[in-house]
């Protein structure tokens, strides 16, 4: 579970998913951590999203969506034109290439790489993506990403680099 | 997925460690055994084999969960069951991204914990269609046009991917 993605305004999903049949797919690994997605968020996600008007056709909840595996062999139902999709941008690419007629909605915004500390209650974002490094460093709450912290729980030790990298290479 | 290549080769890492050392090899058994073997159990016995064959002296053999918990990877030096092997240990060689190397160190700060992997971003994979980056962290070096397979994204920089 080492990638941190926050949930993103179920205002703006629900407008995006349209009024068409929907399917809510849903990570059950690193968002479950971020609480963005997993099995304890995919119930109440749902209910917001229909309560605003989305008409959720299927509510899909897998391990480890960024490995394919499983909805390669689980097609949607034929109805399903959209997807809204609460997993890391690299499992969201990996649906849009197997499911080529369907329309992908995000659900979550994948900010960069963390390591957890659930026994102190926080995620360090360590790495970030292109866009994301003003947030490098920063903490966040284990299991519910949208609260962050100005304050810094974790001290991680600096990176010892292996003497005999430059050998041999 | 997290994806990560090897940072060096093996006899690189294998000389900066001695043959006195007592080494613990901890493999993530989540994205870095997606890593075309990098980590989980495929990885981790390749490794310590190989360190085996070579003479060194392998205490442990450790596989976990996720390695980028800080709470996972501290629980063995804690628990009773592997308590020894991590308090006995000069060296913990790891087997996962970058990040799980810094809970490492944060969780055995008085350990050598040398950088084997270079996480290069994110991506998805799958038996049938191989493993894909599709976006890359800021640090990685490396620029995408659009996804391209680990093979590619390591051969880009000079890498390897896989098992050491």
């Amino acid at each position: 579970m080492g990638v941190l993605s926050v949930i993103r305004d179920l205002d703006e999903v629900a407008a995006e998913a349209g009024s068409g049949s929907v399917a809510v797919i849903s990570c059950n690994n690193c968002v479950r951590g971020c609480g963005s997605g997993g099995d304890l968020r995919l119930p109440a996600i749902c209910e917001e999203l229909e309560k605003r008007g989305v008409r959720v056709e299927e509510r899909i909840l897998t391990t480890n969506l960024c490995a394919r595996a499983w909805m390669e062999h689980y097609p949607l139902a034929p109805a399903v034109k959209t997807a809204v999709v609460f997993a890391c941008s690299g499992a969201q690419e990996g649906l849009k290439s197997l499911l080529d007629d369907v329309r992908i909605v995000p659900g979550v915004e994948t900010l960069g790489l963390m390591v957890a500390a659930k026994a102190r209650g926080r995620l360090k974002l360590v790495a970030t993506f292109p866009g994301y490094e003003h947030l490098l460093g920063r903490e966040y709450k284990a299991g519910d990403t949208t609260v962050s912290y100005d304050d810094e729980l974790l001290s991680m030790a600096p990176c010892q680099e292996l003497e005999c990298q430059e050998a041999d290479r | 997925m997290i994806l990560s290549i090897k940072r060096t080769t093996y006899p690189a890492l294998a000389q900066g460690l001695d043959k006195g050392d007592k080494i613990v090899v901890l493999s993530c058994n989540n994205c870095a055994k997606k890593c075309l073997g990098l980590g989980g159990r495929v990885g981790l016995q390749a490794l310590a084999d190989k360190l085996e064959d070579d003479g060194f002296e392998v205490l442990r053999r450790e596989l976990v969960g996720f390695a980028c918990s800080t709470d996972l990877v501290g629980k063995r030096g804690k628990e009773e069951s592997t308590r020894h092997w991590f308090q006995q240990a000069d060296v913990i060689l790891t087997l996962a991204c970058e990040d799980a190397e810094i809970a490492v160190r944060n969780a055995f700060p008085d350990k050598r914990v040398p950088s084997l992997s270079h996480t290069l971003g994110i991506g998805w994979g799958s038996p049938s269609a191989g493993i894909w980056l599709t976006h890359t962290i800021t640090s990685a070096g490396l620029e995408l046009d659009g996804p391209i397979s680990l093979q590619q994204a390591a051969e880009r920089l000079g890498l390897e991917a896989g098992s050491y």
